[in-house]
């Protein structure tokens, strides 16, 4: 584990710098199809605070980023990250206490809290502050770029349903799945986490 | 994320080649080391100051991987 790694093969490198040799071989991009042996992982995102919510998506990006199949699945206060920031006014259909939840939560992950220094809402905005002055990427960004990397992002059904929210109060390409499909997916990974 | 950013720049590099790497971020070594280990891409280290500096070489995600004992 902890020996040596990879051996170095000093002098070789340069003369082989940007030269491929490799014929003429077009194949498919490599990162995105999911290969025979590819390593997967699974985070199982549970939390509305920000800064769990920011973890799960630097995890889970880290891990695409390092070619691995990864699904986030957003069960209960979760989902609200997901949600889009300005969705159609209007009842659409929902009952009065659907539309007293959809208040009361998190309009978007930019309304998410700190699990720790929220100091009414002073906290999130400090540490939104401290990460743009550090030249950290925002959770919007990572929430971008989780997608950009091929992430699946899966909605729990029945969250979404427990908080009386629609799919449309959700941004788009997500995908839907149950409990069952969560398993499916954590049975497969070499990472499982639950945040 | 440069982390991110690398992967994001291997898509469109062909096999064999090469790209350096310069980031400021403390934990940045320790992560690339990881991120080659997991994805078999070559490492080359140049440079752990302050700035660190590494040479990435792509490799063929479909070849035989060696394995660590």
């Amino acid at each position: 584990m902890s020996g040596p790694t990879t051996s170095d093969t000093p002098g070789t490198l340069t003369s082989s710098m940007c030269s491929c040799g490799t014929g003429a071989r077009t194949e498919p991009a490599p990162c995105s199809t999911t290969h025979e042996g590819t390593k997967q992982s699974t985070f199982i995102v549970f939390s509305k605070e920000f800064d769990k919510q920011l973890m799960a998506f630097t995890l889970a990006n880290s891990a695409a980023a390092s070619g691995m199949s990864v699904t986030m699945f957003f069960t209960f206060w979760g989902i609200t990250a997901l949600r889009r920031p300005n969705p159609n006014r209007g009842a659409n259909g929902k009952s009065l206490i659907d539309r007293v939840f959809g208040w009361m939560l998190p309009r978007s992950s930019k309304g998410l809290p700190l699990s720790n220094l929220q100091f009414a809402g002073l906290g999130p905005k400090l540490v939104r502050w401290r990460m743009r002055r550090l030249g950290v990427s925002s959770l919007e960004e990572q929430i971008e770029m989780a997608q950009a990397l091929g992430v699946h992002m899966v909605l729990c059904d029945t969250s979404v349903e427990l908080m009386g929210l629609r799919r449309s109060d959700f941004r788009d390409g997500l995908e839907i799945g149950g409990a069952t499909a969560c398993i499916g997916a954590a049975a497969n990974s070499e990472v499982a986490m639950v945040i | 994320m440069p982390i991110v950013q690398l992967a994001v720049a291997l898509r469109d590099m062909e096999i064999g080649e090469e790209v350096e790497v310069e980031a400021t971020d403390a934990a940045f070594l320790a992560d690339v080391r990881a991120w080659s280990r997991l994805t078999g891409n070559d490492l080359e280290e140049l440079d752990g100051g302050d700035v660190c500096r590494v040479r990435i070489r792509k490799v063929d995600p479909d070849a035989e991987q060696d394995e660590d004992e």
